[in-house]
């Protein structure tokens, strides 16, 4: 053979191969503009759908509705991809899924656990997307509430992640479920102070702050007297938005008005009493014939 | 030169020259605006009011002043100061507790202080650029705390029950809200609650009014039945329209019947 034989011998095969690869470009370009098509279309119809139903449903289940309908597209997108584009075969895929899955769902236990309680989470509905929660230790808004855990976002933007199984086990406290709160002031009076008066002052205080709310009448409760002086219950209802402009008004009123009436916060009091020289003369006797030699201590 | 009658003095539509500052005053609500070009601002002073300008001084508002600024695509000097319903239901009490007999009748007049509205005039729609209460008013809660009810404006001043013992007065709006017990018992009214959003602020000739209310007790298992009129009171002489109600009150006897008690705290 001379040369140009043997370099064209290679190039013999190229047709073959040309329609082999001209099979999988073929194959390539059906696979991309499906998933070109499919998958944006996927994003749109989840999101009209939490669009359509957030008025209806409210945001927290309008958002699991979208997430739910995206999740359930994507499977039947990488089912149709697989089976029907790529021609591959799935049952025994399936097959050896499930065995697999045996397996799996062993070492899943805590995956599934926390599926299952956001699905409880889901029905039962203790807080909503928006809430300000509190677990334990922390506080935060609810970001969002998804198949496995809940996220919230603290008041000093933390990103805290808490597992749904955590929220079903522990004691969750919805701050900003009602509209409107109450908010205890803890106060103490000195003992000469006038009950009546100070009652009488802080119904006043409570009528003329601006966020307060004039129904519920505010709460006024006489507690128990302390080491301290008298301690006082103050209960003032707001609106829940209003937390900080309540507080900080009402502790500033409080403090004014307290100053202006001559009413004195209690503070822990201490009465010492001094013993007189005689009686320390006398101790001080005592003392010394305890540790003389032959006294009460002296033959140690 | 025609001289204005109060009400007008207050709520009226005229043109601003540009470039110079403007006050207006009412109840304990102090404004300043300004046009400038294409822009309006305003600002309001509900605490301390500026000096009183000496005659011929042209007015100056108070330094510290928060002042919104609104910038137009055109260049308009009409304003307009409406007379506005606060933007939350009002709870008001009356004098004493009373009991309605069964199958009775009783007219209300409550006295509801409004809030100015400024709104830029072009063409044949009013811009809004502030709207402020001439009285602050407090907050209440009417219902239930835990979860059903309504968030309110509390008025100081009772239910009156008769024109007369009401105080004329250009920055509050009389509305007649009348209550028909048409239920077995007596109705025991204490507080009543009223829908702001229905009502249009019509000017007579020493009052502002409302359009009348008329509230149909059938019992606190059922719903009452508000029924809102389309126009001012027959005690309103000469009246015209100078805003109306936010949300116009719906016709039809299903729309009418509503699930609200406004004399209890059973709001659903």
């Amino acid at each position: 053979m001379n040369f140009m034989a043997n370099v064209s011998m290679p190039l013999a095969l190229l047709p073959e191969t040309r329609a082999s690869m001209q099979g999988y470009l073929d194959l390539g370009w059906r696979v991309g503009l499906f998933l070109l098509i499919a998958l944006p279309l996927l994003y749109l119809v989840s999101g009209a759908a939490h669009a359509l139903l957030r008025k209806r449903l409210g945001e927290h289940r309008s958002v699991v509705v979208r997430k739910l309908i995206f999740f359930l597209g994507l499977t039947a997108i990488a089912f149709v991809t697989l089976h029907h584009q790529l021609g591959l075969n799935l049952t025994t895929f399936l097959g050896a899924a499930g065995i697999a899955s045996i397996a799996i769902g062993f070492a899943a236990q805590t995956s599934l656990s926390n599926v299952i309680s956001g699905v409880f989470l889901y029905w039962e509905k203790p807080f909503e997307l928006g809430d300000i929660v509190r677990v334990g230790t922390t506080t935060g808004v609810v970001m969002a509430i998804d198949l496995m855990s809940v996220k919230l976002r603290t008041f000093d933007n933390q990103f805290v992640r808490l597992p749904n199984e955590t929220m079903v086990k522990a004691e969750v406290t919805t701050i900003s479920k009602f509209p409107v709160r109450r908010m205890d002031l803890p106060l103490v009076v000195d003992f000469d102070a006038d009950p009546d008066r100070v009652v009488k002052i802080l119904e006043e205080i409570a009528a003329e702050n601006a966020f307060a709310l004039d129904q519920p009448k505010p709460l006024i409760l006489l507690r128990e007297f302390s080491e301290s002086g008298l301690q006082i219950l103050y209960g003032v209802w707001f609106e829940k938005t209003q937390f900080i402009e309540t507080r900080n008004s009402l502790m500033r009123e409080i403090r004014q008005r307290f100053r202006a009436e001559k009413i004195a916060f209690g503070w822990p009091h201490r009465h010492l009493s001094w013993p007189d020289d005689a009686f320390l003369a006398h101790a001080a006797e005592s003392a010394r014939e305890a540790e003389a030699p032959g006294g009460k201590n002296g033959d140690r | 030169m025609t001289q204005l009658s109060p009400l007008q003095h207050y709520w009226h539509t005229q043109d601003y020259p540009g470039g110079v500052d403007h006050q207006w005053e009412a109840g304990v609500l102090s404004c300043w605006f300004r046009r400038d070009g294409r822009e309006w601002s305003i600002a309001r002073d509900t605490a301390n009011r500026g000096p009183e300008p000496s005659p011929g001084d042209a007015p100056s508002p108070p330094a510290g002043m928060t002042w919104e600024r609104w910038a137009f695509s055109y260049s308009s000097p009409r304003l307009e100061i409406q007379p506005a319903m606060p933007d939350r239901p009002l709870l008001v009490k009356t004098l004493t507790p009373l009991r309605l007999p069964p199958e009775s009748r009783i007219d209300f007049y409550i006295s509801i202080p409004v809030s100015a509205a400024f709104c830029v005039h072009h063409g044949d729609k009013p811009t809004e650029i502030a709207r402020y209460p001439t009285t602050p008013l407090a907050s209440t809660w009417f219902g239930s705390p835990f979860g059903s009810g309504l968030l309110c404006y509390a008025i100081k001043s009772r239910a009156k029950l008769s024109l007369d013992e009401v105080t004329d007065s250009t920055h509050r709006a009389i509305c007649p809200f009348r209550v028909h017990n048409r239920d077995k018992a007596p109705l025991l009214i204490e507080s009543i609650c009223v829908q702001t959003r229905h009502l249009s602020v019509y000017a007579g000739m020493k009052r502002l009014w409302t359009n009348p209310v008329q509230a149909t007790f059938r019992g606190a298992d059922h719903e009452s039945q508000l029924d809102y009129a389309h126009e001012a009171p027959p005690e309103c002489r000469q009246p015209s329209l100078l805003r109306p109600a936010e949300a116009p009150p719906a016709t039809g006897f299903l729309n009418r019947t509503l699930h609200f008690n406004p004399f209890t705290s059973n709001h659903p």
